[in-house]
């Protein structure tokens, strides 16, 4: 069965971008304009495989959002991975201690995107 | 106190300004939307605010000696805030008010600045979008273009293993054809045997007839010898005898036709049956042996052409992936878009903030209350952020951390 990712991001060239890459590769895709928008969609399902969020985004921010799920029980153990431009470790300790998955510094190319989907999600 | 090391910190700050903007330029080439005349001017602006900074200080900084003490704890850190050096108090109201005047030209070239980055940022965006609804088109060609090889690819294999099979069943019922007519020389060869064999016994038949013929003559030359011994009475007997005789020998003389109309006959069999449908089967066998040629070489050429056609659609499918391979590469890297965009937004919040600190300065220096000269400490705080990494290459996935 197909995976499914809901890719975060303010800005609409990268979840073009990312959008591209991901259906190419055959994972479907949910799209969330800003923290509030993708916690509104989440909550009120479909549920996806794993979630790519931005860092920043106005009110609710990528880590804040990671946050949140994580108290969710249906959130708790799923996949999810800061993609910024931000690389400071401060903000990457902060992301981790949150409940991140992992950090990847933008822009990120197609197989290196693909290789850290497929290592956690096996079938994707 | 040495001017240059007075105003190291405001020369720090807008010459920052200027590096970024230049680097957030050099990084839009890509795009090619002509940011080179921005880039040029907060360059300029950068420069020509420290610089004016820079002369106007010593005037500037003498308004209140004792007034312009630097708050310790951003003093550590900021060395903005460090060149109001209670030691550089001292020239005329005057000349601080003349430069002060001078301050909110820079605000608006910071405002212009701030809008231009802004500008770049939506336009880079556009053509972003531009760039990947291309992209997607290309996409979509060469994703059809995959699909229709696929599609040709299996329809080449069905039709070539369609001709091959149709070949094959050609030289086969050829073969079966050849294989047929060789049986009926034979078939033709056992029937003429068998009427050999039935006018051999028809031959034997008439040596028969020739020996009782023979002995019926030889009877009726006995007949004749006993009737000439009876004398008078024996003549009417000579006359059966003479005639058993003339019997006799039309027996033999028929006997002897028939055996002349068999071999005739069999001859005649011969020459109808075998010797033309030999030669009628020899003449099919060539004109079949050359279509069977033909079809051979018909097959070789097929199998040619077969070979050929499956290496073009081989080749154009690889091509069609690598450019597909290509396609996904260059989605990949219109996220350049978003690092820039990001950058500039950092390089705005940078003006944002001189403006506003300019804005302050000015009042103060107007109003020569030194006291109201604001805190640096938001500038300095923004001078030693990282802000948004530059877009790079990665090598790897070497940006990639999984914790």
């Amino acid at each position: 069965m197909a995976k499914t990712i809901m890719l975060v991001d303010d800005s609409p060239t990268m979840l073009m971008s990312l959008e591209g890459i991901l259906t190419k590769a055959g994972v479907g895709v949910l799209k969330a304009v800003s923290g509030e928008d993708a916690l509104a969609k989440l909550k009120a399902g479909p549920k996806p495989d794993m979630v790519i969020t931005d860092l920043n985004m106005g009110a609710l921010n990528g880590i804040e959002l990671i946050r949140s799920l994580r108290k969710m029980v249906d959130f708790r153990f799923m996949p999810m991975l800061m993609l910024t431009t931000e690389s400071q470790q401060d903000k990457r300790n902060e992301a981790r201690s949150a409940g991140a998955t992992g950090w990847i510094v933008k822009p990120v190319e197609a197989v290196a995107l693909m290789q850290v989907v497929r290592q956690l999600l096996p079938g994707a | 106190m040495d001017d240059g090391r007075k105003n190291k910190g405001r020369v720090r700050l807008y010459l920052a300004l200027a590096a970024g903007a230049g680097a957030a330029g050099a990084e839009f080439t890509g795009f090619e939307i002509g940011l080179q005349p921005l880039v040029a001017l907060v360059a300029t602006f950068g420069a020509t605010v420290g610089l004016s900074l820079l002369a106007s200080h010593s005037n500037w900084s003498t308004l209140n000696r004792d007034a312009v003490r630097p708050d310790a704890s951003v003093q550590e850190n900021v060395p903005l805030e460090s060149t109001l050096d209670a030691e550089n108090a001292g020239p005329s109201e005057k000349k601080c008010d003349k430069c002060a005047q001078q301050l909110p030209v820079f605000d608006r070239l910071l405002e212009k600045s701030s809008a231009s980055n802004a500008s770049v940022a939506e336009e880079t965006e556009n053509a972003a979008r531009a760039i990947m609804t291309q992209l997607q088109s290309i996409d979509i060609a060469v994703t059809s273009l995959l699909e229709y090889m696929h599609s040709s690819y299996n329809n080449v294999v069905t039709v070539v293993a369609r001709t091959e099979q149709g070949i094959k069943d050609n030289r086969s019922i050829i073969v079966d054809f050849l294989e047929r007519r060789s049986g009926d020389i034979l078939e033709s060869e056992a029937r003429l045997s068998k009427i050999e064999g039935m006018a051999t016994s028809l031959a034997s038949a008439t040596k028969s007839i020739r020996a009782i013929a023979w002995q019926t003559n030889m009877l009726a030359l006995n007949a004749t010898i006993e009737a000439s011994r009876a004398g008078e009475f024996g003549a009417g007997f000579a006359v059966v005898a003479t005639e058993v005789k003339t019997l006799a020998k039309r027996s033999d003389e028929a006997a002897q036709d028939i055996v002349a109309g068999i071999e005739s006959l069999r001859e005649a069999i011969r020459e109808s049956l075998v010797l033309e449908v030999k030669c009628r089967v020899k003449n099919e066998q060539t004109e079949l042996g050359g279509v069977s040629s033909s079809i051979g070489e018909l097959t070789l050429q097929t199998e040619k052409l077969t070979a050929y056609e499956l290496e073009v659609l081989d080749r154009v499918q690889s091509e069609s992936e690598r450019i597909g391979d290509s396609v996904v590469q260059l989605i990949g890297s219109i996220q350049f878009q978003d690092v820039i965009r990001q950058r500039l937004e950092h390089l705005s919040k940078i003006s944002d903030l001189a403006r506003g600190q300019l804005r302050q300065v000015s009042e103060a220096m107007l109003s020569g209350l030194i006291e109201n000269l604001p805190s640096t400490k938001d500038l300095a705080s923004i001078l030693e952020e990282e802000g948004p990494s530059p877009p790079r290459r990665q090598v790897n996935g070497a940006m990639v951390e999984l914790f």
